[in-house]
């Protein structure tokens, strides 16, 4: 069973997201901040990490850097979803590494979607 | 030979007259005393004979005395009037003359006055450098304005234009010395706006406040649109009531202007409907808790719906605003090579050599802001990576151009760069740099290169839109200053003829072809032009352009002008490039070197372009031979040679009319001195 690690300071979209994901047969789990975002990558070794960026502590871009950097956590599968909408952002993200980067406001539909097509492309691959 | 001067021939002819009368008398006198009829015969014949022989004598006499004084005399003066305006030319005398040393003395009379003209022009050199000082400087610095200025005499005649001004109007041919104001621009601005002045200035007599000036937008007539401003000058000699103009493309904001207010509108129209939905399905779902299967999936079809055309809204809003451009006066387009010779330049100094890489390109930024980023991050990737030396590339991507700086070492890690961007950005006055990357519309990333053991750091900067139709800065030529506005009135009282040739305009021109017959499937592959005004050239207004002509250039032809197939590719068909040829030429006189043989290729396509060369047509060829009918030698390389003309770039339309303009100056000279003051005069003699 794949297993999804939801990183977002804001608890409704938590909710949701882990609703969808649970929905979809996934195992997930949730964490508020960037740093505990590290930890639980380590420790959970997700497959996808739903990451928002605007966090405290530390944010998205320097998550999805960091993992990027550890030759351990190779593989894992990361979408940002945030609210940084500008351009020259999402270009940031996807040069840190990120696979996708997914603007707020989004459509669920769209999210799970985008998930289970990454997921499917490993298993494939 | 001038009528009333006493003409040789009169002289023999009066000679021979005369002996002839004395041998008559002689002979009647003689007869007069003899009575034998036969010994009257006799001397009669006698007579006779010796008048006819005088007469033969005479005739010979007249004809070695043409043959080797008179043609030659007036072959000399001919040639000495060559000198006259070419002192180097070699004056040619068939060797047999009875001259003696004439010749020789006028060759050297012409060295002598080669020398003592290059002496006086050094002379005049010199000191004109000193005198214009002042007037050099002030050109160079109107050469350097952004603006476009335009100097109009009291008709709304061009009499003044700088190089900023053709960027201005995108090199509109019509834009030139003495043409009108109205080719260029919309009238009614321009005529309303020098009422208000002129109004102004009789109103107040006193020329100063009151002369501020009006300002205007108004439209090109290519369409772009102009932000002007007009102020009316002080009485200069010979300009009463002149007025300049100065103008700027604002056609992008313009239009960027227009396009962000009714997308704005449209959102916010767009944004109304569903948001009014979703309130109402809020209100639904809180008032009406019971309700059935059916209608609750009705209302969360709606919910869905609306949330998604909201949501749709939001995104164009989004986007505009991202696109929105920071406040004119801060942001503009930046050429990059520029910023980085001054970047490389400041860090050298702090011992660190920064090499700038790419194409030029284009960005649309604060200066102070970018030079200051650009500055910064390269001292700080040294402090933290310990590089020398660091490069630069420049990427053009979809609307940034990435500065992607690249140096041996390590990557910067997120944290530290953070650290970086909360460093306050001193000589930008109080904000951080992270406050100067915002406002940039710019992020700052660093992630290892391909290469093992290098590292990148990327700046995205805005590109500014346009990329290849901006043009990188041209060293500015000199602008031109026509000293009193010639008036090519083609309105002269008593017609076009009657124009003195002294204050017509001209326009000198040359064709490439790729072969001979215009009627037989030849075609122009390049057509030039040059402007002459007040007897001299006009500098910087030119007319050159390549044309396709739409079947292949043969090699011979190639071989002549060096023009090939590939460089006519994607050229202008002839058709465009004589609308803005005839819009280049405007009232004035086509000139050039066997003209009639351009002529007939151009009338061939007036129709189908739409234009008509009406006016004169004037022939150097012509009108050399008139002046130089005793040699046969009228090829536009003998007649430049003959009148001191340097030859350089044979064979080019451009290369040639120059070479033609200056011939047809030193020609128009020479026709001075033979009388011919006029355009008609001139045309008469041309024959065409």
């Amino acid at each position: 069973m794949p297993r999804i690690l939801i990183v977002d300071d804001e608890p409704n979209i938590v909710l949701a997201l882990e609703l969808l994901m649970k929905r979809e047969g996934y195992e997930t789990r949730s964490v508020g901040d960037g740093e505990r975002a590290v930890e639980a990558t380590e420790a959970f070794r997700p497959d996808l990490i739903l990451l928002d960026v605007m966090m405290p502590r530390l944010d998205g871009f320097e998550v999805c850097q960091r993992i990027r950097s550890d030759p351990a956590l190779k593989g894992v599968f990361i979408v940002m979803l945030t609210a940084k909408g500008r351009e020259v952002e999402r270009e940031k993200g996807l040069a840190l590494g990120a696979d996708l980067y997914i603007t707020k406001p989004f459509s669920t539909r769209e999210v799970v979607r985008k998930v289970k097509e990454l997921l499917a492309s490993k298993s494939g691959a | 030979m001038v009528a009333g001067r006493p003409h040789p021939w009169h002289l023999l002819v009066a000679v021979g007259v005369l002996c002839v009368a004395l041998l008559a008398g002689a002979d009647l006198l003689l007869v007069s005393g003899l009575d034998d009829p036969g010994a009257r015969a006799a001397v009669h014949q006698a007579f006779g004979a010796a008048a006819g022989l005088t007469l033969l004598v005479l005739a010979c006499l007249g004809g070695a005395l043409r043959r080797y004084v008179f043609r030659p005399l007036e072959l000399l003066g001919r040639e000495t009037r060559i000198v006259g305006v070419n002192p180097a030319h070699a004056v040619e005398l068939a060797p047999r003359h009875l001259l003696g040393d004439l010749p020789e003395a006028i060759r050297e009379l012409g060295a002598g006055l080669a020398r003592s003209k290059s002496a006086f022009d050094a002379v005049a050199a010199a000191g004109s450098d000193g005198h214009d000082d002042r007037h050099a400087r002030l050109e160079a610095i109107l050469s350097a304005l952004q603006e476009g200025i335009i100097v109009c005499d009291d008709r709304a005649r061009i009499v003044f234009c700088n190089p900023a001004a053709k960027v201005v109007f995108r090199d509109n041919p019509a834009l030139g010395i003495g043409r009108s104001l109205h080719l260029l621009v919309a009238a009614a601005p321009i005529e309303n706006s020098l009422q208000l002045l002129r109004q102004r200035r009789v109103r107040h007599r006193e020329p100063d406040e009151a002369d501020g000036g009006v300002s205007f937008v108004c439209a090109a007539v290519q369409g772009s649109i102009l932000s002007c401003r007009m102020r009316l000058l002080p009485d200069l000699p010979g300009l009463p009531w002149s007025f300049v103009l100065t103008c700027e493309d604002v056609s992008r904001e313009a239009d960027a202007l227009g396009r962000r207010e009714s997308l704005l509108r449209a959102a916010v129209k767009g944004m109304r409907a569903p948001l009014t939905g979703l309130g109402l399905s809020a209100d639904s779902l809180e008032l009406l808790p019971d309700l059935d299967a059916d209608s609750r999936a009705e209302l969360e079809r709606t919910i869905t719906r609306d949330a998604r055309r909201l949501i749709g809204q939001f995104e164009v809003l989004a986007r505009e605003i991202e696109a929105m451009d920071s406040p004119r006066y801060l942001v503009r387009d930046v050429f990059v090579e520029d910023l980085a010779a001054s970047v490389a330049q400041r860090l050298e100094a702090q011992g660190l050599r920064l090499t700038m890489i790419g194409d030029p390109l284009w960005v649309k930024a604060d200066v102070h802001a970018l030079l200051f980023l650009l500055e910064f991050l390269a001292l700080r990737i040294r402090r933290s990576s310990g590089a020398a030396a660091i490069e630069v590339e420049s990427l053009l991507g979809d609307r940034h151009v990435y500065f992607n700086f690249c140096w041996k070492g390590a990557a910067v890690p997120l944290a530290e760069i953070e650290g970086w961007l909360s460093d306050a950005a001193e000589p930008l006055g109080a904000q951080t740099v992270r406050d100067v990357l915002e406002r940039l519309g710019s992020e700052v990333w660093s992630r290892p290169h391909e290469t093992p053991g290098f590292a990148t750091l990327s700046l995205p900067v805005p590109a500014a839109p346009g990329q290849c139709a901006l043009r990188p800065p041209v060293p500015p030529a000199r602008p031109v200053f026509v000293e009193a506005p010639a008036a090519g009135e083609i309105e002269a009282p008593g017609g076009w003829e009657s124009i003195p040739l002294d204050r017509a305009f001209f326009v000198v021109f040359d064709t490439e072809t790729t072969g001979l017959a215009p009627g037989g499937g030849d075609e122009i592959v390049s057509l030039a032009g040059v402007k002459i005004v007040n007897r001299g050239i006009v500098v910087g207004e030119s007319f050159n352009q390549l044309v396709d002509p739409g079947r292949a250039v043969p090699a011979a032809s190639t071989r002549i002008h060096g023009i090939t197939d590939d460089q006519v590719r994607g050229q202008p068909r002839i058709d465009a490039v004589l609308r803005a040829f005839h819009s280049f030429v405007g009232d004035a006189v086509l000139v050039g070197h066997n003209a009639a043989f351009d002529m007939r290729f151009i009338r061939l396509k007036e129709r189908s372009a739409g234009v008509r060369f009406r006016g004169p047509l004037l022939d150097t060829l012509a009108l050399s031979r008139h002046l130089h009918d005793h040699t046969p030698a009228h090829s536009l390389d003998a007649v430049a040679r003959r009148l001191g003309v340097a030859v350089r770039d044979r064979h080019t339309a451009l290369g040639d009319s120059l070479i033609t303009a200056e011939v047809f100056l030193k020609l128009l000279y020479l026709l001075q001195e033979r009388g011919v003051s006029t355009l008609g005069g001139a045309f008469e003699v041309s024959g065409r």
